[in-house]
């Protein structure tokens, strides 16, 4: 597989090597063959990377558009178009990118400049086995990263912020959607963090099945009173596991909502909700079957735990009543580990697949699992006590 | 209070987490102990009684605090009494 280089300071008649590298993304990626990698020298790029990239060859192989590393850090390498969308796929399979910061501020079409859309082609050619990793994903007026029809994305270790827009009196801007028109399975949405999203930080809807969203933090989502929340697990078979949602900008719908298309066979499992005195925490819909809601810290909420599902969801080991002050270490400061002596530690049902909590710790800790996101690491506390004093004899 | 016997006393702790108090007695100073309460006690007041593993002298006594996690506090301020473990008759000499 070849490896080729672009640089703000390259030149386009280059052979597009580490000492001779391209200037424009749009060289560097009209050489790329299948399964080949465009590393991006650190500078900002005024071009897009609509349809420019080639699918890969195999999971293994995948062509790859890279911010340039070295020694683990990457060069800040900014794709900002001077219009429209950052990046979008059609029909092409295998593709990653990495590290890079796609920066949609010039794009000025509500609710179409995405950062990210990749999707089905008029002829039925997936986008499926897209990974799009360490990056940063800012100043979209639409939702950020978008997958229609695709298959097997990984969404992972990217900070997603300042999404979506209320111009025009609609709201626009997930975090992450993934759109029909037909069914698409087999997301892995991990270790993210979201701040500042106008809807919803993501949505699983309408025909996604069978995807793990974990590890991820949500701060500051639902900016819209309608339509949004946290996260959004529409359809069926999808694992939500280990994340951080807190601190709705607006009061809107749920931090954890299960709804829409049937929701079947979902479970919900160590995470933490805090609301903002509105709204719901966790919210399984009317109908929903099969449902399971374990080991969740859900506060603060209108409605901390809300089952509309009757039978259809299985409640075990919730805790929905307390005050942060005694279950976190400082929730206004966004520290939702648990401080000692907090109800949520050695009170959760085992849950022998979630083997580590949201930081990588593992479950359990002490005699049993914790509840929410956190496991708190037995002996974590090195404060000692104070010197007694008063000491008397007779 | 019986010459055998020291009854301490001290201002209990606050900390939620505490998980009692270890009692120090020393022939010397209270830093460098002889004895030590055998296990650590829940209440902010203890009894000791000088057996005869003891010799008689000016006892020093001091107390620190732990809590859940083994955490130990500094060493209190210390407190001293003369203990005489035998009360029998005084003899005197001439």
């Amino acid at each position: 597989m070849a490896i080729y280089f672009t640089s703000a300071s390259g030149n386009d008649a280059n052979s597009g090597t580490i000492l001779s590298p391209f200037r424009t993304l749009a060289k560097g990626t009209s050489v790329l063959a299948a399964g080949d990698t465009l590393n991006v020298r650190g500078g900002t790029y005024l071009e897009d990377l609509q349809q420019r990239i080639p699918a890969g060859i195999s999971t293994s192989s995948p062509t790859v558009v890279q911010a340039y590393s070295l020694g683990g850090v990457y060069e800040p390498a900014v794709v900002q178009p001077t219009s429209g969308r950052c990046v979008l796929i059609t029909g092409r399979s295998f593709i990653t990118l990495r590290g890079l910061v796609l920066n949609g501020i010039n794009g000025t079409t509500l609710g179409s400049d995405n950062a990210v859309k990749f999707e089905i082609s008029s002829a039925g050619v997936h986008s499926d086995h897209f990974t799009i990793e360490d990056c940063e994903v800012k100043n979209i007026n639409a939702t950020a990263l978008l997958g229609e029809t695709a298959n097997y994305a990984i969404i992972r270790n990217n900070y997603i912020h300042t999404i979506g827009s209320t111009s025009g009196g609609t709201p626009y801007g997930h975090g992450i959607y993934t759109g029909g028109p037909t069914f698409n399975t087999g997301w892995i949405i991990e270790d993210n963090t979201f701040d500042t999203i106008n809807l919803y930080g993501t949505q699983l809807y309408p025909q996604n099945t069978n995807s793990i969203i974990r590890r991820n933090v949500y701060h500051a989502t639902q900016g819209s009173a309608i339509n949004s929340g946290g996260i959004m697990l529409a359809n069926s078979g999808h694992i939500c596991e280990n994340n951080i949602v807190y601190g709705a900008r607006t009061a809107g719908n749920s931090a954890i909502q299960v709804s829409f298309q049937g929701p079947a066979n979902t479970t919900v499992r160590n995470n933490t909700c805090y609301g903002i005195g509105s709204g719901n925490g966790i919210y399984v819909d009317v109908g929903a079957t099969g449902i399971v809601v374990q080991n969740n810290i859900a506060i603060n909420f209108s409605t901390n735990l809300n089952n509309q599902a009757g039978s259809g969801a299985t409640l075990t080991s919730n805790l929905t009543t307390g005050s942060a002050s005694t279950i976190f270490t400082n929730a206004a400061g966004g520290d939702f580990t648990l401080k000692l002596g907090s109800p949520a530690i050695d009170t959760g049902v085992t849950l022998v697949a979630v083997t580590v909590d949201i930081i990588g710790t593992a479950r359990p800790q002490g005699t049993r699992y914790d509840i929410g996101a956190y496991e708190r690491l037995v002996g974590v506390d090195v404060t000692a006590p104070a010197t007694p004093t008063g000491l008397q004899v007779i | 209070m019986a010459l055998n016997t020291a009854q301490l006393s001290w201002t209990a702790n606050t900390e939620s987490d505490l998980q009692g108090y270890i009692v120090y007695g020393s022939l010397v100073n209270a830093t460098n102990n002889i004895f030590t309460s055998s296990s650590i006690i829940v209440t902010n007041s203890y009894t000791f009684t000088l057996s005869s593993i003891f010799p008689d002298g000016q006892w020093y006594f001091s107390v620190r605090a732990i809590d859940n996690s083994n955490n130990v506090s500094n060493q209190s301020a210390s407190v001293s009494k003369r203990m005489i473990r035998s009360t029998g008759k005084i003899t005197v000499t001439k």
